[in-house]
């Protein structure tokens, strides 16, 4: 008995050897994943039939008293010879993993098997296969929540089938209790024990592809974060050639396309020979997918329906990319052959199509916010402040009797300050000698209606550098010396704006010798709206707002009062990058 | 008598505006114009013109805190406000003060004359107001006061009082031959002697009409009134008060 067990564990050994050879086939975790259909079933019962056979033909022959044969059972055997199976284990396995019908299947191959092969004992040993496959299945529903059976409880398990073996052995063969004697306690220990290991390594290989999973969301990550520069690009084309060949070096792919709606931006990869940018004819399956905005697979050559017949493709995962639930691109995954396209695959695309929308979404969503924001500050500036405008009409109308030159002069200046503003909505940066001349027709307005009470200069080189700034960002700073720093002063005010080259800075300061800032104003005046502060205003937020998203954070305002009284606001712009900038805007 | 107008302007040319508006019309004479508020407060005191020409965004203290100065100073005779502005956001503030118009710049010529018609009609109105208790002689009202001097309650008859004047938080009231000092304020006292002809020529005066023996011109419009029996008393007039004194006596006499 003791060298029977032993023998039987040995064999056990080498059929859990190939057992665990099949595991490692990429066919075998398809078998793992796939949802169970009748046809499917089929295949599995099969398989596990096979595997059950070469249980069978791992076992041992018994012959009478002694072992009769060591070697594997090939062929059939003598009337008084008794086959030692193995195949039980199989029959289990399927049973557990696939269900009454899997179970019951396996276990008629292998039973049919047996039964060929004849010898004492072939009914009991042929009918307990499918038998065992039944209850296995069935038993298998009480751990329906779990997706493997713990290797404990298969050991537990496991302890049934042979003990089934021996009483139907009894039954069928009532003189055979010496057979049962010698075989029962090494076959329930040697079943059990393997069915337990059996299912400990199929553990281990679905936890495998749990791995590969979270491993292919990862990668999904890592490649959409490295698609963010690309998919900043403006051009399309760029973004999509760029697009097209990170994937292809980040995926195991044969080729990757990136398409519009109406034609190939960019083909990486094989058959780039016929498949070449500015196509503008995609299989339907590609139409389909624009349209439903879902995910397609094409997983025969006339689903990708490619007319050139040395098309190395054979299957195909048509990404759509949405953005605002728009289709604005197609991403086609090409595999030379269909089963290249495994669940991790899918998975994958799945996830690098959602995560490539959504980072298109929001680079969407933070372009427009910025226009917004922008095209609000720029109304805010162009709104004439009506005190400004009446009162030089007013200042107009008086001239006309008084200095009738003047008056002239003073509706052109108005006229020139006025046309400058309703253009200030349409442009986000205006060349500084615009700017300056805007500057100019708002200070000889003013100068014209406080003849006695202001005095404003203005130094500027003699040419003044081709620099783009954001329109009104000098006035309001001179308005703001007017109607807050020389608000007390009924006569002396003094405004100096100073346009300087510095290096390669242009800097522009204004300053007034009036109250200046209150002390509790300097440090928030340029950082929020000070619509609540009675002597407050959102002026210098908003010039300062704008240099910052329009020029950077280095041009931004800095506030400061004199220490010989007044006030000093301030800020500078790189001279060469800003020339690049003008351009393009 | 003419409407003296003044203008209160920080813009130079805003001023010569006004001013020769205001000159096209023949029944205003022009002050000095003020650039700011404070100087107005100044000017005010000197020339106290019937009307102001107010802007209200000027230099240091704006139009609206200017006037309000004015008129807590000058209860009994404020003058009348036309504000002009180049923006309506000042309204409301306007209409609180009881401006007699709202002038947007620039001025509208037509809109002018309409403020100009309205500011007309309202010095006329307040003429006759102010004149009222005065030009109807039919009297009401007790013949004789009581007034309570703390001691004893004196009996007296309107037409014993020659003056009355607040001194030292008393009221003083002058008879012919005494004086009654008492705690009413003076506005008590012209309450009750409302239909009898009594005058306040200034803001803490107030004088029987009947005891008036002459006017004497002092400075910048202003004069002094010299009672019969009283002549060493000198009581002050105001240009406006003066002006309704005369048209009082024109009226009466």
């Amino acid at each position: 008995m003791k060298e029977m067990t032993i023998l039987l564990f040995e064999r056990l050994g080498l059929l859990l050897v190939i057992a665990f050879v099949l595991t490692r086939l990429p066919g075998f975790k398809s078998l793992l994943y796939r949802e169970f259909n009748l046809k499917l079933s089929l295949v599995h019962a099969g398989v596990f039939g096979l595997f059950g056979m070469a249980g069978t033909m791992a076992g041992i022959v018994i012959d009478g008293e002694t072992i009769g044969q060591f070697s594997f059972v090939i062929g059939a055997v003598e009337k008084h010879q008794f086959i030692v199976s193995l195949s039980l284990v199989a029959i289990v396995i399927a049973g557990l993993l696939g269900g009454p019908l899997v179970g019951t299947g396996a276990g008629i191959v292998a039973g049919v098997h047996l039964m060929i092969l004849g010898g004492v004992g072939s009914i009991a040993n042929g009918l307990v296969n499918p038998l065992t496959g039944l209850l296995a299945g069935w038993t298998a529903r009480f751990f329906s929540q779990e997706r493997v059976i713990p290797p404990f409880k298969a050991l537990f398990i496991g302890v049934f089938p042979p003990i089934l073996h021996m009483h139907l052995l009894l039954i069928f063969y009532p003189d055979s209790n010496e057979i049962v004697d010698r075989i029962g306690l090494p076959l329930v220990l040697s079943n059990s024990l393997a069915i337990a290991i059996f299912t400990a390594m199929i553990g281990i290989v679905l936890k495998e592809q749990e791995n590969e999973a979270a491993m292919a969301t990862r990668r999904a990550l890592t490649i959409a974060e490295e698609a963010l520069p690309f998919l900043k690009e403006h051009h399309s084309k760029e973004m999509a050639a760029g697009l097209s060949s990170l994937l292809m070096k980040r995926l195991k792919l044969a080729a990757v396309s990136v398409t519009n709606k109406q034609e190939v931006l960019a083909h990486t990869g094989m058959g780039d020979d016929h498949h070449q940018t500015e196509q503008s004819v995609f299989p339907s399956l590609a139409y389909e997918a624009m349209e439903s905005k879902e995910m397609k697979i094409a997983t025969t050559r006339s689903q990708i329906e490619c007319k050139h017949k040395n098309c190395p493709f054979e299957a195909a995962i048509m990404i759509p990319i949405t953005e605002a639930n728009e289709v604005l691109l197609l991403i086609i995954f090409y595999f030379r052959k269909a089963h290249h396209i495994r669940p991790v695959e899918l998975v994958l695309a799945q996830g690098l199509g959602q995560l490539i929308s959504n980072q298109l979404n929001i680079l969407t969503a933070e372009a427009l916010k910025f226009h917004i924001r922008d095209a609000e500050l720029r109304n805010l500036q162009a709104q004439i402040n009506p005190h400004f405008l009446f009162n030089t009409l007013h200042l107009i109308a008086t001239l006309f009797r008084e200095d009738p030159k003047k008056a002239r002069h003073i509706t052109v200046q108005l006229a020139h300050y006025m046309r400058f503003n309703l253009k200030l909505v349409s442009n986000s940066l205006v060349p500084l000698e615009k700017e300056c001349d805007h500057v100019n027709a708002y200070m000889e307005i003013i100068q014209a209606r406080f003849p006695n009470q202001l005095k404003i200069t203005f130094h500027a080189p003699e040419t003044i550098p081709d620099v783009y700034i954001p329109p009104s960002t000098i006035q309001p700073l001179v308005e703001n010396c007017i109607q807050h720093g020389l608000r007390n002063s009924a006569s002396g005010g003094k405004v100096e704006v100073i346009i300087q080259k510095q290096d390669d800075h242009l800097q522009v300061i204004v300053r007034d010798n009036g109250s200046g800032f209150p002390r509790e104003l300097l440090k928030q005046v340029t950082n929020k709206p000070l619509t609540e502060h009675q002597n407050g205003g959102t002026g210098l937020y908003n010039v300062n707002q704008r240099l910052i998203s329009l020029l950077g954070e280095d041009a931004k305002l800095h506030v400061d009062n004199r220490p010989a009284g007044g006030s000093e606001v301030f800020f500078q712009i790189p001279i060469e990058v800003q020339t690049k900038r003008g351009v393009a805007l | 008598m003419k409407i003296h107008a003044m203008i209160v302007e920080d813009e130079q040319m805003a001023r010569k505006e006004l001013m020769y508006l205001l000159t096209e019309e023949e029944d205003v004479a022009l002050c000095p114009s003020a650039e700011t508020g404070e100087q107005m407060l100044q000017l005010y005191g000197e020339y106290e013109p019937d009307v102001i020409f107010l802007d209200i965004h000027m230099p240091g203290i704006s139009g609206i805190e200017a006037a309000n100065h004015l008129m807590n100073q000058f209860v009994h005779y404020p003058p009348l406000f036309i504000v002009t502005s180049a923006y309506d956001e000042y309204a409301l503030a306007a209409f609180d003060m009881e401006a007699v118009d709202y002038l947007l710049k620039p001025f509208d010529e037509l809109r002018f004359q309409k403020a100009m018609k309205r500011l007309r009609n309202q010095l006329l109105q307040r003429e006759r107001k102010l004149m009222e208790p005065y030009v109807s002689n039919t009297k009401s009202g007790p013949a004789k006061l009581l007034i309570d001097d703390g001691e004893r309650t004196a009996v007296l008859s309107p037409d014993m009082i020659y003056y009355a004047v607040p001194h030292k938080r008393m009221l003083e009231i002058h008879t012919k031959d005494r004086v009654i000092s008492s705690r009413m304020t003076l506005q008590e006292l012209e309450k009750k002697l409302y239909g009898f002809p009594f005058f306040r020529p200034h803001r803490s005066y107030l004088v029987n009409l009947n005891y008036i023996k002459e006017i004497t011109p002092w400075f910048n419009g202003t004069s002094n009134i010299t009672l019969k029996d009283m002549e060493h008393i000198q009581i002050p007039v105001s240009r406006t008060a003066r002006k309704m004194l005369f048209k009082m006596f024109e009226n009466n006499h």
